[in-house]
């Protein structure tokens, strides 16, 4: 019974904890814009985090170490660093969209300036980071997350047309009044959204200091396979709602507030508080993981001890990264610079990454030498192979996208 | 790999004339201390010649003027030169952990330095920043002592 | 870099816009122009509707509001500065749009005061006039289907 609630604790963490500032804006522009003829972006980017997810996860637990850890000695030095550079970047710049994205859910909840809130959020996210229990951390932050289960209420309260809506999904084409560009770098944006580099290095760091064994495998595969796919369907949740309320009226979202405002409309007062909950709670645990994320991916290639089950003393260089990076980020933000523009950019930097993150993945699992019998089967390596292609894809498309539709105009 | 000048054989654990592949087994690899700490990396391995002529590991090399050399080019050169600039040293040389200091081999190299120090200490000597940032910044921090747990 | 290049000029392709004509070039930003301000219009309307229906808190639609108003005086500022090609058509645009950008600001700022002020009837009057603010623009955009589509909103 224990066990049960555990798995189900586990599945309902991930639900929550699936969406993230980049998955909120990406899908509520492209919602507003594209209706859900960009769908398949969502569920192909949702099916390639829960391959490499239970890859990553299942390295943790036969190997007891993490992704960084494995990659420099599994490729070498050079190979880890380029792979260390580009994610650690990528996910430094998404903890920076994070820490703006509390901040703009405080503001709408409270009318307090974005920039006034931006350091408190920046100190209460490292002063969790330093002391909460990694578990507290993540349930508190999962469970709340799943507010934002408002977004399915939503959408079935607004009464939308079904089947129009299923044909969008699976008949998708460019809208009339839309580029082509913009509709494939848009769906280059919710690949990056679906598939940024924080989630993998934070759930094989999280499987280890969680000590995971073979015996959990099962568990985070139940996690991944269930878990992901709801927040997958929550992300589509977002887009038909603004698909519904929005695109009709030609409002483009640009806000956050635009966001939130079809929850409103269907669902009322009541409907709206809980979305603020589950945006703060999204992307808070979204900031703790990967201002978390880049002290372990430079932490796990030098060989420096690191995470929250030894004491800061004895992980004084993890723990400064995880400082630097929460003194640096708020600075950044406060320069005044839009934290929805900020997350655009991560999402397409997320995308140009992806290769070089998700390959190394790949190739340790596939080692007998570190994963004995549990090395990837015929269908994980299919479909991780697929998936590595498909990212290539939109790593090269990304920037000559990004340049030519001028970040989606 | 650098060579060493070294002269005269560190006892190891390991019997007489055993090969590892050096790559597979030692490079790169973590180290960690007998409490099962972690410390750092190997960066690289400085060889000698033994009275045969055919090369031996003669000690482990770690830290930043170790890996400079192994990551090649001009980023190589500046991630040595930069922290060779920073030593009070004149001539800084890599941090060298001698074999005799290797406890075990298995997928992490461990170490120690049984009779003299305590395995915190030793792993200070081997990552002077670690030490640094403990005593100037982290160490400053309430709560430093305490895991998250 | 042979494969980025590739993908440089398979996108180029894709988007087919002549791009020569500067008469042209100017009334396509004229009317991403309009778009956009149409969007803040549309955000302040729907906001405000919502907010006298109890269903968006007060500090919600200043929010909101504040930042529509950003970006409606934003984009006049930008259009103001523009520089039209001289042709006739590009001036009597950017024309008309500067017309309906001041009508904007104008009402937007309205919004935004009768909200701060918590004045719900001069509220009810501000966001009155901003269906027709929506429709006039969406007549000086390239999509004249979002008429339609107001016409049947609630």
């Amino acid at each position: 019974m224990r066990r049960l609630l555990g798995v189900a604790l586990g599945v309902l963490t991930a639900i929550g904890g699936f969406v993230d500032i980049g998955d909120l804006v990406a899908n509520a522009v492209v919602g507003a814009r594209f209706g859900l003829s960009l769908a398949w972006a969502t569920l192909a980017g949702m099916i390639g985090i829960c391959v490499f997810a239970e890859m990553s996860g299942r390295v943790a637990a036969v190997t007891g170490r993490a992704t960084f850890d494995l990659v420099r000695e599994r490729l070498g030095p050079r190979a880890g660093l380029a792979n260390l550079v580009a994610s650690t970047l990528v996910t430094f710049l998404t903890f920076i969209a994070e820490i703006g994205g509390v901040a703009l859910t405080v503001q709408l909840a409270t009318g307090v300036s974005h920039l006034l809130v931006v350091p408190l959020v920046a100190l209460a996210a490292w002063l969790v980071m330093w002391r909460v229990r990694f578990s507290v951390m993540e349930n508190v932050a999962g469970l709340l997350g799943l507010a934002l289960l408002v977004f399915a209420v939503a959408l079935w309260r607004a009464g939308p047309d079904w089947g129009d809506l299923g044909r969008q999904v699976w008949q998708p084409h460019v809208p009339a009044d839309q580029g082509t560009g913009t509709y494939l770098y848009y769906a280059v944006a919710l690949f990056g959204a679906a598939m940024t580099p924080y989630e993998v290095f934070f759930f094989s760091s999280g499987g280890v200091e969680e000590k995971w064994t073979g015996r959990d495998i099962a568990t985070a595969r139940v996690n991944v396979f269930l878990g992901f796919p709801l927040g997958g369907l929550l992300s589509l949740c977002i887009a038909g709602c603004a698909a519904v309320v929005l695109l009709p009226r030609a409002i483009d979202v640009t806000t956050l507030a635009q966001v939130g405002l079809p929850v409103a409309v269907t669902v009322g007062a009541i409907g709206l508080a809980v979305a603020l909950v589950g945006f703060g709670a999204a992307t808070f645990g979204a900031a703790l993981e990967t201002g978390l994320s880049c002290g372990y991916s430079i932490a796990q290639y030098f060989g420096w001890s690191w995470g929250k089950l030894v004491r800061p003393r004895q992980a004084a260089r993890f723990h400064t990264v995880v400082l630097l990076a929460s003194i640096a980020a708020p600075l950044v933000l406060l320069t005044g610079v839009d934290p929805i523009v900020v997350t655009e950019y991560s999402l397409i930097f997320s995308a140009v990454a992806l290769p070089l993150t998700y390959f190394p993945i790949l190739v340790i699992a596939n080692d007998s030498d570190y994963m004995g019998t549990k090395v990837n089967g015929r269908l994980a390596n299919l479909l991780g192979t697929v998936i590595l292609v498909l990212l290539i894809v939109v790593a090269l498309a990304a920037i000559p996208l990004m340049l030519l539709t001028g970040a989606g105009r | 790999m650098t060579g060493g000048t070294e002269a005269g054989q560190a006892s190891s654990p390991l019997p007489p004339g055993r090969r590892l592949d050096l790559h597979l087994q030692l490079l790169d690899h973590q180290v960690v201390d007998q409490d099962g700490n972690l410390l750092c990396k190997i960066d690289d391995l400085e060889l000698d010649l033994d009275a045969d002529g055919l090369p031996v590991v003669s000690a482990l090399l770690v830290g930043p003027l170790a890996l400079g050399p192994r990551l090649g080019g001009r980023l190589g050169r500046w991630w040595a030169a930069v922290p060779a600039r920073l030593s009070p040293r004149a001539n800084p040389e890599p941090v060298r952990i001698l074999l005799s200091e290797v406890i075990d081999y298995g997928s992490a190299v461990v170490v120690g330095r049984p009779e003299r120090h305590r395995p915190l200490e030793f792993a200070r000597t081997l990552a002077p920043l670690e030490d640094w940032l403990v005593r100037h910044v982290i160490g400053r921090i309430p709560g430093n002592r305490h895991e998250s747990e | 870099m042979a494969l980025v290049a590739a993908a440089l000029v398979l996108v180029a392709g894709l988007d087919g816009k002549p791009g020569g004509d500067p008469t042209q070039a100017f009334l396509d930003q004229m009317d991403q122009a309009a778009k956009d301000v149409r969007s803040e219009v549309a955000t302040a309307q729907l906001a405000v509707e919502q907010n006298l229906a109890g269903r968006v808190p007060d500090r919600y639609l200043g929010v909101t509001v504040a930042e529509a108003e950003r970006t409606v005086l934003d984009t006049r500022s930008t259009v103001v500065a523009s520089r039209p090609p001289g042709t006739p058509a590009a001036d009597d645009r950017r024309r008309r749009l500067l017309v309906l950008l001041d009508r904007a600001a104008a009402e937007v700022s309205a919004v935004r005061l009768a909200g701060e002020r918590g004045d719900r009837r001069a509220l009810r009057g501000a966001g009155a006039g901003l269906p027709r603010l929506v429709r006039d623009l969406s007549a000086l955009t390239s999509t004249g289907t979002v008429a339609a589509a107001l016409g049947a909103a609630r």
